[in-house]
């Protein structure tokens, strides 16, 4: 499933530190940790690098999903924080929403690292060390995006099939596939 | 007859609500209303990447606003880096599992801005904090630096605290730290007020 160590590394600490969100989650990518996915998707400044890293990577890993809809999620996970954040009161220019959406990307980046940390160091919180359970990136979601005042329906972490059903929506709200019911924009698995 | 028909169904809806409302927990009786909705939820997963939940309890969410109606000095909001502020709130998770660490070199130990915490280093970005306690060092949670840069000595720490014979941890961040020991406070009170009857 994972490959090697999760514990949060010194240069991951300082990527996030330093605001580099995308070689934070790629180097969590690496190690296979599953949040990284959509973690990098969403923080890759060339989508070019993340067709690769699909296309040569473990299909199991990237959910048997590909390049399209990975890179669908990112964008319509963009477009869903801006009206999360909207709907919690923010009001700003182009580029202040842009610089908020930064700031939320680096609070979930601090969340991880807090709950990995806290998962590797207790040994008894699942199977693997430093490994989450989706209830644990439900949580930290949670907390991190009451900090920007987002509504709840809006907090993400989910563990989508191919359309996401109601009891995910329930859980998982609106960011990560707003449409996904309508199945626009995918295009059926290993695309 | 009609004021019968009309309130009996609502007498039924009554006595049900108390059952309903809650979930059991070790000895807790949690309102939902105070879950977050990951410990609502029952919906089977089919991601085989993430980890199993077991030794994970339910988290309480505690809004920043009841928190500073209990403690008055705690900020309920402060300026964001980029525009307007953020909301601090208290969210714990409960659990049966504790984390216990013990101090590497004594010598090590730096003070914090908290009494009776101190601090060891374990790079220069993140810390363990042990509350002393006589001459024994307990651990108290992990901290970590959170600010914009390197040189950015915002931190946050996770806390773990004692509840009876389970265990509470909470992230804070350091414009509300100086308050733990009344937060754990507010968080034993309102789970003995929720002990199930």
């Amino acid at each position: 499933m994972t490959s090697g160590d999760l514990a949060i590394t010194a240069q991951e600490r300082t990527n996030v530190l330093n605001g580099n969100l995308e070689a934070f989650w790629r180097s969590r990518l690496s190690k296979k940790d599953p949040v990284a996915r959509i973690g990098y998707a969403l923080w890759v400044t060339d989508t070019t690098k993340l067709k690769h890293v699909i296309q040569s990577g473990d299909t199991h890993f990237w959910n048997n999903k590909g390049f399209a809809y990975w890179e669908f999620m990112a964008r319509s996970t963009v477009v869903n924080l801006a009206t999360g954040l909207e709907r919690g009161g923010f009001r700003g220019t182009f580029s202040q929403m842009r610089a908020k959406i930064k700031d939320v990307g680096i609070e979930v980046a601090n969340q991880h690292i807090s709950f990995v940390t806290h998962d590797y160091d207790n040994g008894n919180i699942g199977e693997i060390k430093g490994l989450l359970s989706l209830k644990q990136m439900a949580d930290y979601h949670h907390i991190a995006f009451k900090l920007f005042n987002i509504p709840n329906h809006f907090y993400g972490g989910t563990w989508l099939n191919n359309v996401p059903d109601e009891a995910e929506f329930t859980l998982y709200g609106e960011l990560y596939c707003h449409d996904c019911d309508s199945a626009v924009g995918y295009k059926g698995a290993n695309q | 007859m009609n004021q019968l028909i009309i309130f009996t169904p609502l007498l039924l809806i009554a006595a049900c609500s108390p059952s309903t409302s809650t979930i059991k927990w070790d000895k807790y009786c949690l309102p939902k209303a105070y879950l977050t909705p990951a410990s609502l939820s029952t919906a089977p997963s089919n991601d085989s990447n993430f980890d199993k939940n077991t030794g994970y309890g339910p988290s309480i969410f505690f809004e920043g606003k009841e928190l500073h109606k209990h403690i008055s000095s705690f900020k309920v909001t402060s300026p964001s880096h980029s525009t307007g502020n953020i909301y601090h709130h208290i969210q714990v998770n409960l659990s049966n599992n504790k984390i216990i660490k013990h101090v590497l070199n004594i010598e090590d130990l730096r003070h914090s801005d908290m009494e009776n915490i101190k601090f060891e280093d374990q790079s220069p970005y993140h810390w363990v904090a042990y509350d002393k306690a006589g001459s024994d060092y307990l651990y108290w949670g992990d901290c970590m630096l959170d600010g914009h840069g390197e040189t950015d000595p915002s931190y946050r720490c996770t806390h773990q605290f004692n509840i009876g014979d389970t265990v509470g941890t909470y992230t804070i961040k350091d414009e509300n730290i100086l308050l733990h020991q009344k937060i754990d406070e507010f968080i034993l009170n309102k789970l003995n007020t929720w002990q199930c009857k």
